[in-house]
């Protein structure tokens, strides 16, 4: 996407209006050097080699496009392929910039990395990463995220992980991430912070989104050797992480429709995730961008059944796609999504997560208008393990 | 300021203050206060209070949702102006309100950019300068993203007052239009309220801030007694006590708020305004 465009020199990490890099100027020289690092990483064959191997045999890439048997709804139209990410080693398809990230550090002569969790994928991702490349981590987990995902909390500190766990605002990965970049501040002569999504100041939009567009790009591959033409490719937006990720390589495709699904939360009236949609423009963790804030620039709580949904702001390339037209928006409710992780579990035996959930339904609610013949496909950034206590409570 | 931008302001209060001290052979003393907290009243009382017990400057926080910069002691008194109704607009109402009875001591905004970009620069700017405003600190706001709000500034007579970190380049502290004031020199890394550095090592970066910029160097972050405070003050224009003049206060036991918070307030500033005065000149 905007990866291959030129950037204004004096406007860095911009993506059309939104970005920037809105820090304390004592992280200015710090943003500086990643970004050299990153971009001399990005060109060099071996980083780019290890990283394939990595990615091949850590994380264990490529994952599947499975396609989801016409059972999900009697009056199925299109097709619905399912990018199956939810079949990484650890972490989903958080394991693909976690790799990179935890690379780059070792490459920069860095020991520790710091980074912030909401459902715990990330966590896990980066933990396990960290001790298979000998690194120490530190992980900031809001403290009601930490009490609905207890088997995450262990598998991060079975990988030796520094497990911090957050108190402040409304204890999810909103206050996570500020905890984890006050420690990052503290730390960045021996410390990465490693961006679980394409958020934040420059250049962690850019290196992330470099790092997860491995999926857009198997996803392309995978589809050409099935011989199909996907109507629509549909995600649901936390940090944005996998939907920057499998749109990078459709977004120049105009036939191919773009839809980011938002979390609509439990009901009117309820906190919920739609900035795209409904969110101001505004400045939060370091890039301008959609943020839900109220009329005097309060961030507002973001609330949704899927903790990793629940962000107040956005990527700034996202927000810039959607600004522009070329991304459309859709709002699914909690209920929405649980109910197309049951079905899918009960009907075809795979187990998504609640964040997938929400682009499942709003597939199956697109391919009801569309043909037989066509494809519609469904980003599953992680498997549903973790929310099992939450879809079936009654279980 | 220039009188061809700022016909009704000649000099600015920030400028008139190190002007009046150097006269005098003294350094400025500066202290924090998050507007609204606990109450806009008990807020206009404090800053009143702190003029009285020998402020020269006051650095009024415009209360924020998510003050990423900022160390525990901060985050919580956010929290409090929050709760009592505070936000931006309220603190320029509290500026207005507290420049009714002073028209001298200069106030310098301290916050982060969401609220500015959520009221605008230019509205902010207008609103800010008719409320007394002189100038303002952005944490999360680097000078090369503050182009919008450094025109907005100058066209209305006040300041942005840039952050300095030592291991900055050079084209991230040159001097521009809508920057002035002094130089905010921040010697540790790391969010409000924590480690302090050693003097050795202010020292140096004062003597960096020196020789990038011609105005008055302020210290900020970390200065914990009045000792250091005397320290900093023989090397620097200016010291800036923020979290740990409010840990003192709320350090002691008794009522929190009102008169006894006040009187509270107005002895350990005594006792830092002693030391800063007793320091030998650079």
């Amino acid at each position: 996407m905007a990866l291959a465009q030129p950037l204004a020199p004096d406007r860095p990490g911009r993506y059309g209006r939104f970005g920037g890099q809105f820090v304390a100027p004592v992280l200015l020289p710090v943003l500086d050097r990643l970004e050299a690092a990153f971009e001399e990483a990005w060109i060099d064959r071996g980083f780019r080699m290890r990283l394939d191997g990595l990615l091949h045999d850590f994380v264990g890439r490529p994952t599947p496009l499975s396609e989801a048997v016409a059972r999900l709804l009697p009056t199925a139209g299109a097709r619905i392929l399912l990018k199956r990410d939810d079949l990484t080693f650890n972490g989903g398809n958080y394991a693909n910039s976690a790799l990179g990230q935890c690379l780059l550090a070792g490459r920069m002569g860095l020991s520790c990395v710091v980074t912030d969790t909401g459902s715990g994928q990330n966590g896990i991702a980066t933990a396990a990463v960290a001790a298979h490349l000998g690194m120490a981590s530190i992980i900031y987990m809001g403290a009601r995220d930490a009490a609905r995902h207890p088997g995450a909390v262990k598998k991060m500190r079975a990988f030796g992980a520094d497990l911090r766990i957050v108190q402040d605002a409304d204890g999810t990965l909103h206050a996570a991430t500020s905890a984890a970049v006050r420690h990052w501040m503290g730390s960045s002569d021996t410390t990465a912070y490693v961006a679980g999504a394409p958020i934040g100041a420059h250049p962690f939009p850019r290196i992330v989104g470099a790092f997860q567009a491995v999926i857009g790009s198997e996803t392309r591959l995978q589809l050409i050797a099935a011989g199909l033409m996907p109507g629509a490719v549909v995600s649901a937006v936390g940090g944005g992480s996998s939907t920057v990720g499998i749109f990078s390589a459709f977004v120049t495709d105009p036939g191919i429709r773009l839809i980011a699904v938002e979390a609509g939360g439990s009901g009117e009236g309820q906190p919920h995730s739609a900035r795209l949609a409904s969110g101001r423009t505004g400045i939060l963790h370091g890039a301008e961008t959609f943020v839900l804030s109220d009329e005097n620039g309060h961030i507002l709580p973001a609330g949704s059944i899927a903790s990793g949904l629940a962000y107040p702001g956005s990527p700034p390339e996202l927000a810039d796609l959607v600004a522009g037209g070329r991304v459309e928006t859709v709002r699914i409710m909690d209920e929405q999504a649980r109910d197309a992780v049951r079905r899918l579990a009960s009907g075809e035996g795979i187990l998504i997560s609640l964040e997938a959930g929400h682009a499942l339904a709003a597939a199956e609610a697109l391919a009801q208008t569309l043909s037989p013949s066509q494809a519609v496909v469904v980003m599953v950034p992680a498997a549903g393990d973790k929310d099992l206590d939450i879809v079936w409570p009654e279980s | 300021m220039a009188a061809s931008i700022c016909p009704y302001r000649s000099i600015s209060r920030v400028d008139a203050m190190f002007d009046r001290l150097r006269a005098a052979g003294r350094r400025a003393f500066a202290t924090y206060a998050v507007a609204s907290d606990p109450s806009f009243e008990e807020s206009l009382a404090e800053l009143h209070g702190f003029v009285a017990a020998g402020i020269d400057l006051i650095e009024l926080g415009y209360p924020f949702s998510d003050p990423i910069l900022d160390g525990a002691t901060i985050q919580k008194a956010n929290r409090r102006g929050m709760a009592a109704g505070g936000n931006l607009a309220r603190t320029l109402d509290l500026v207005a309100a507290f420049r009714e009875t002073d028209g001298a001591t200069p106030i310098v905004l301290m916050g982060y950019a969401n609220p500015l970009a959520v009221m605008g620069y230019e509205a902010f700017a207008a609103r800010a300068a008719a409320s007394g405003v002189d100038g303002i600190i952005v944490a999360d706001m680097p000078l090369r993203e503050a182009g919008a709000l450094l025109a907005a500034l100058a066209m209305h007579g006040m300041v942005m007052i840039p952050l300095f970190a030592m291991t900055l380049e050079e084209k991230d502290v040159a001097p521009r239009p809508g920057v002035g004031g002094f130089l905010y020199c921040i010697p540790v890394v790391g969010p409000t309220g924590g480690p302090s550095a050693t003097i050795e090592t202010i020292g140096t970066a004062v003597a960096c801030c020196r020789r990038s910029t011609t105005l008055p160097v302020m210290v900020g972050f970390g200065i914990k007694t009045p000792e250091a405070a005397a320290a900093v003050a023989a090397i620097a224009d200016g010291v800036i006590v923020a979290s740990a003049l409010i840990d003192l206060v709320d350090a002691e036991a008794g009522p929190a708020a009102g008169v006894q918070r006040l009187s509270r307030y107005s002895r350990h500033i005594w006792a830092f305004r002693q030391a800063i005065d007793l320091a030998p000149a650079s």
